[in-house]
């Protein structure tokens, strides 16, 4: 079942004042299946972080059209738009996912709460939540009294713990160190695998995305290739550094 | 922008109250009596000291808004002595601008204060419109001189930061705020001990107890900010059913490090709050209630002790002479001056103030009904045998246990307010009695019969004039009393007092609205990235209006009520010291201040609502 469909987005972003327009995204399209853990590379400017916030939400396009589940998000007005948001999205970001005046749970706790769920169904699917990610020790503390990789993985538990259909995450590991990042991903990965949580992550990491399945390599605002993981970590990520060595024979493009 | 307005603001409240000081015709009035003169000298010190710190702290702000900006140049390149030297010019030429156009716009709005004041003194005098030099000269020195201070200090700024503190966003480390029980309790009991002796000192001990009360209040007031907000929060957060709800988890939580950040400015403001609206309280209620007052010391229009039938004449032929006056009645009242003897059963205190005078007039209750109907202030009420109603100025607790010996009957005193029907200067304490119990003193022959002649007009007080015809005329003896001599001294007196009590009223109210509205305009800079947070994880705008509506809420009003639960206490203190009601003067201060406060709310949340969506 298709989770997300992309049908024939542009974004330009034209200037108030006159001056050349910019083409961020062009035409794009393409699909992800339910239970999928999707990876989206590319240069800087390629215009990945465009696409995220234009599925998140966060941004319109041009023209162009994008459907999660059976509502089509880029019709939909404030307040419905935040209402889909809060109950259908999950977000993890690279910085500043939690508010430093709440403990983890209460972070965790938060997009349930603005719903209204009951507190008796919070606090369980927190516990849940903070589980599969590993810092169920760890709920009662602040932001600031845990490491940068255990914050990233309470982002993460906030961002699956609504349930939502589609689990977005731009650059999450950008600033972790190489061990918390692994146990971030693998984190996700597990998530992928037991819970058949959708994920679609950003990153021009190559080792982080190796943890995907599929990846999508866009350059210059248009999708140029895709690859699905067939055999272990290891030998996708060599087909990911290959695949990126391609991309213009200049040494500047290769990240 | 709004830092020149403030700025503005400031000089132009100094000045205005500095020309209205030095404009020739007030230095007379003020002149006349001392205790205006100290008290206008004082406010005059008071809004300087206000202005002074007003300047500080919005140049406060103003730097700190421009950190990012200073910074830059720093970075580009820029000499640390140039960008000094920019911050200096730019500082002086605001506040150069700000105190031309201060000055300027102070000249009009004086004319308009001064037009006020002679309203609220029932003076008569039309004041000139003409520069007062010497309050020009003064404001500028006074802000001349702050504008130079500040300018250099910002200047400053640039040497003592370092180029990373001026980019990096502060940190918040943000540690839970440890919550003190013990203090929360202190400062409830410090509060509740300074209101009961506000509540226990009489008109005597005010003065002395003054001190402690305020030591105990105020202190009380910080450490209430302090200790008891923050436990409450607290308490909402262990509650999780009442916390876990839609925006409020989020409100709350920022609430803790909201208040925490402010405590002081908070309960500086709150003790403000409180002085303010006690003070203009007290202010209006004398000026508004000046008429009771007057009426109480002078129920007739005119009135004077009966000496000749021809006096008698002769004060007619001068009212029916001034047939502008409009004389609507004429009556006479008669009463019984005796000697008596007090006997208090109980021991606790039955007076408030000393000495019960012990000769008394006793009139009749026909008589005293009579002349309450004449001065519009009748009652139906009737004393039952044995016992009398005490008509006296002084403030009698407990007097129910009093016993009044006269020619040899005791009377029980009623524990019922009424008022004067005879003059001030003609009887003090009178004494009603039931027409029988009259009869009867007047058999005994207990004492000599008076009779006073009273008119009343349409317009007391328009009758100057006329008083001071009937003064001449009337001997010393008689004890002339008129309405419009009493109203006049006080009007006169105490419409000043009201009115630097309505002008500062309304310089604090505006100061502290300021103080908390930038306060907060500061700190929503800085929570954007907070906000943006929210955003993303689907808040939608109407809930983060809710959620800063929420919170300023509490900032503007928790600060507010403190102020009114004090001033409500120290007006309960006035009302006892002067035994008249004065809960529809102090609404009216309350509602007032409640309404501008309100105004500064809105506009607050919303800049705040703007600066973080």
């Amino acid at each position: 079942m298709n989770v997300l469909t992309v049908r024939d987005l542009t974004k330009v972003y034209r200037p108030r004042f006159g001056g050349k327009p910019c083409t961020a995204l062009d035409d794009i399209n393409f699909h992800v299946d339910e239970g999928e853990f999707v990876g989206i590379m590319g240069p800087s400017g390629a215009g990945k972080t465009t696409l995220l916030n234009i599925i998140a939400t966060i941004d319109t396009p041009t023209s162009g059209s994008v459907t999660i589940g059976d509502d089509v998000i880029t019709t939909l007005r404030e307040p419905a738009l935040s209402m889909f948001r809060r109950e259908h999205l999950g977000f993890i970001f690279q910085d500043f996912n939690l508010l430093d005046t709440l403990t983890l749970r209460e972070n965790i706790a938060l997009p349930l709460v603005l719903s209204h769920v009951s507190v008796r169904d919070v606090d369980r699917r927190i516990d849940l939540a903070a589980g599969s990610l590993g810092i169920d020790a760890l709920l009662e503390k602040y932001p600031y009294e845990v490491s940068g990789g255990e914050r990233q993985r309470a982002a993460a538990a906030r961002a699956i713990v609504g349930g939502p259909r589609l689990v977005l995450a731009d650059e999450p590991t950008g600033a972790l160190d190489s061990r918390s990042s692994g146990e971030l991903l693998e984190r996700l990965g597990e998530l992928n695998e037991n819970a058949a949580t959708t994920i679609m992550l950003v990153t021009h990491d190559p080792s982080a995305a190796s943890y995907c399945q599929r990846i999508l390599f866009i350059k210059d605002g248009r999708l140029s290739e895709e690859i699905r993981r067939t055999d272990g970590r290891r030998s996708f990520y060599d087909r990911i550094l290959e695949v990126l060595a391609t991309f213009g024979g200049d040494i500047h493009d290769v990240r | 922008m709004s830092y020149l307005l403030s700025q503005t603001f400031s000089v132009m409240v100094f000045y205005v109250f500095m020309a209205i000081y030095y404009n020739r015709q007030f230095f007379q009035l003020s002149q006349d009596s001392i205790k205006v003169m100290v008290l206008f000298r004082s406010s005059a010190i008071i809004v300087a000291l206000f202005s002074v710190m007003f300047v500080w702290y919005s140049n406060g702000f103003f730097v700190r808004s421009r950190t990012k900006e200073l910074g830059t140049y720093a970075l580009l390149g820029m000499e640390r002595r140039q960008i000094a030297w920019l911050l200096f010019l730019e500082n002086m030429t605001l506040g150069l601008l700000s105190l031309v156009a201060g000055i300027g716009l102070g000249n009009l709005f004086s004319q308009l204060c001064s037009v006020l004041l002679i309203r609220m003194t029932r003076g008569t005098a039309s004041v000139s419109f003409t520069l007062a030099p010497e309050a020009v000269i003064l404001t500028v020195v006074l802000f001349a001189g702050l504008i130079l201070i500040t300018s250099l200090h910002t200047s400053s700024l640039i040497y003592r930061l370092r180029l990373i503190d001026l980019f990096q966003a502060s940190h918040q480390g943000e540690r839970v705020p440890r919550v003190s029980v013990v203090s929360a309790v202190f400062s409830v009991l410090f509060i509740a001990a300074g209101y009961t002796l506000a509540d226990i000192a009489g008109s005597g001990l005010v003065v002395v107890a003054a001190i402690p009360i305020l030591l105990l209040t105020i202190s009380g007031t910080y450490m209430f900010f302090r200790s008891v907000i923050p436990a409450v929060v607290r308490g909402i957060r262990r509650n999780r059913s009442v916390y876990y709800r839609g925006t409020r988890m989020i409100s709350t939580s920022q609430l803790l490090y909201r208040i925490r950040g402010n405590v002081s400015t908070l309960a500086t403001i709150a003790v403000l709050t409180a002085v303010t609206i006690t003070a203009c309280g007290t202010a209006f209620t004398l000026y508004l209630g000046s008429t009771a007052v007057a009426s109480a010391m002078a129920p007739f229009s005119f009135s004077y002790v009966q000496q000749t039938p021809e006096l008698d004449t002769k004060v007619q032929q001068v009212l029916d002479q001034h047939s502008e006056l409009h004389a609507k009645s004429v009556m006479s009242v008669r009463y019984l001056w005796v000697n008596v003897e007090y006997d208090h059963q109980s021991t606790s205190s039955v007076m408030i103030r000393p000495t019960l005078s012990d000769r008394v007039a006793v009139i009749a209750k026909s008589q005293y009904d009579a002349a309450a109907q004449v001065q519009g202030h009748a009652s139906s009420q009737s004393i039952e045998e044995g016992r009398c109603v005490m008509v006296t100025q002084q403030v009698l607790r407990n007097y129910d246990a009093l016993d009044i010996h006269v020619a040899g009957s005791i009377l029980k005193p009623l524990k019922r307010t009424v008022l004067p029907v005879v003059g001030q200067s003609q009887v003090g304490s009178m004494i009603v009695v039931p027409d029988a119990a009259y009869a009867e003193l007047l058999r005994k022959n207990a004492g000599k019969q008076e009779t006073v002649q009273g008119y009343m007009v349409s317009h007391p007080e328009q009758a100057q004039a006329v008083s001071v015809l009937l003064e001449k005329m009337i001997p010393e003896k008689a004890h002339f009393s008129s309405y419009v001599q009493f109203s006049d001294m006080w009007f006169g007196q105490f419409g000043i007092i009201a009115f630097i009590g309505l002008f500062l009223g309304l310089v604090f109210v505006f100061a502290t609205g300021s103080i908390i509205s930038y306060k907060q305009l500061m700190e929503a800079q800085e929570e954007r990235s907070r906000y943006v947070v929210l955003r993303d994880i689907g808040v939608s705008r109407s809930e983060v209006r809710q959620i800063v509506a929420r919170q300023m809420a509490v900032v503007f009003g928790l600060p507010l009520l403190v102020g009114i639960c004090h001033s409500t206490a120290a007006l309960v203190a006035l009302r006892n010291l002067l035994g008249m009601n004065i809960l529809p003067y102090c609404v009216f201060v309350v509602a007032v201040y409640v309404a501008l406060y309100g105004i500064y709310y809105v506009f607050t949340v919303r800049g705040y609502v703007s600066t973080v969506m």
